[in-house]
C-alpha cells in the first residue's frame, strides 16, 4: 500500500508541476524519455537474469500450479477484450494492453504512455491501481464466493508482494507458494504482453 | 517495438553474467527510481495538457470498466481451476 501511495504521489506531483507551470516546457524532451525507457528495459531484463532464485523457483513449479497464472492471463485478456468492444474511444487491443498490466501499474503505464499517449497511460495507471486495491479489500469475500484461488487471480502480478499477506490470511498458508509463483510468472509477462498489444 | 524486446533480452543476458557481482542486488531500487521519474513526467504531461486534465473523470470511468473486465475474467477462470483441480484434493 505504501508503494502505491508513493507512485500516486509522484504522478500527482507531476500533474501539479504541469498545472503550475513549474518547469520550462523543454525541461525534459520526449526524445530523452525514450532513452530513459530503454535504460528501464535494460534494468528490468537485468533484474530477471540476475535473480537465481527466480529461475530456480520457476523450475520447481508443477503443472497444476502453472494453471493458475495461465488462468489469470487468459481471463484478464478475455475480460478486457470484451470491455474493449464497448468503449468507443479505445480499440480492443488497447483495452487488452491496459489489462496486461495485471496490477503492475508503474511499468505498464509507462510503456503505454510511450506507445499510446498519456491518455491511455493514465487509464493504465488508474486501472491497475484499482485492481490492486480491489484485491486487497475484497480478498475475504472472493474466497467465500469463488474459492481460494480467486484473490490470487485478482491480485495479478501483485500476488507475490503487496497482496501476499492478505492472500496468506484468507486463502490459507498452503496457497502462499502458489501466490508467489503466480506473481512471478504474471509479472514476467507484463513487459512482453503490454508491448505486444501496443504494437497494433 | 522490436528494439525494446532486444534491449530486455540483452539485459537478461547481462544479468546472468553479473550474478557474482553483489552490487547488482540493488537493481530493483534503481528500477523504482527510474519508474518514479517517468511517472512524474507522465503526471506533468497530463498537467500541461488542458484537454487531458478536463477528461480525467472520463478516463477514470474507462479505467474502472477495463478493471472490471479484467477482474471478472480472471476470477471466473480462477474459480473454474479451483473447482476442477484444487478443491477435490483438499481434506
Amino acid at each position: 500500500m505504501k508503494g502505491s501511495l508513493i507512485i500516486v504521489g509522484f504522478f500527482v506531483l507531476g500533474v501539479l508541476s504541469g498545472v503550475g507551470d513549474v518547469f520550462p516546457s523543454d525541461f525534459f524532451s520526449a526524445n530523452a524519455s525514450q532513452y530513459v525507457l530503454y535504460v528501464l528495459m535494460l534494468l528490468v531484463g537485468l533484474s530477471i537474469g540476475y535473480d537465481k532464485e527466480l529461475i530456480h523457483s520457476l523450475r520447481q513449479t508443477n503443472w497444476k500450479i502453472l494453471l493458475v497464472p495461465i488462468g489469470t492471463i487468459i481471463g484478464t485478456l478475455l475480460g478486457t477484450a470484451v470491455v474493449g468492444v464497448f468503449i468507443a474511444e479505445w480499440s480492443i487491443t488497447e483495452s487488452m494492453a491496459v489489462g496486461s498490466g495485471f496490477g503492475y501499474y508503474s511499468l505498464s503505464s509507462i510503456f503505454i504512455t510511450k506507445y499510446k499517449g498519456a491518455a491511455l497511460g493514465t487509464i493504465a495507471l488508474m486501472s491497475n491501481i484499482m485492481r490492486e486495491i480491489f484485491a486487497l479489500l475484497a480478498a475475504p469475500l472472493l474466497v467465500r464466493w469463488f474459492g481460494r484461488l480467486a484473490p490470487i487471480a485478482a491480485a495479478g502480478a501483485t500476488s507475490m508482494d503487496t497482496c501476499l499477506p492478505i492472500i496468506s490470511q484468507y486463502s490459507g498458508r498452503r496457497y502462499v507458494v502458489i501466490a508467489i509463483s503466480h506473481g512471478i510468472i504474471v509479472d514476467l509477462t507484463v513487459p512482453f504482453l503490454v508491448t505486444f498489444f501496443c504494437s497494433f | 517495438m522490436l528494439i525494446v524486446f532486444c534491449i530486455m533480452v540483452v539485459g537478461v543476458g547481462i544479468g546472468i553474467g553479473v550474478r557474482s557481482i553483489p552490487h547488482f542486488r540493488h537493481v530493483g531500487k534503481w528500477i523504482s527510481i527510474v519508474i518514479y521519474f517517468l511517472l512524474f513526467l507522465l503526471g506533468r504531461e497530463v498537467g500541461t495538457n488542458a484537454q487531458l486534465l478536463s477528461s480525467l473523470s472520463t478516463l477514470g470511468i474507462q479505467a474502472l470498466l477495463i478493471t472490471a473486465g479484467a477482474l471478472i475474467g480472471s476470477i471466473v477462470c480462477a474459480w473454474g481451476i479451483y473447482k476442477f483441480f484444487f478443491q477435490k484434493h483438499e481434506g
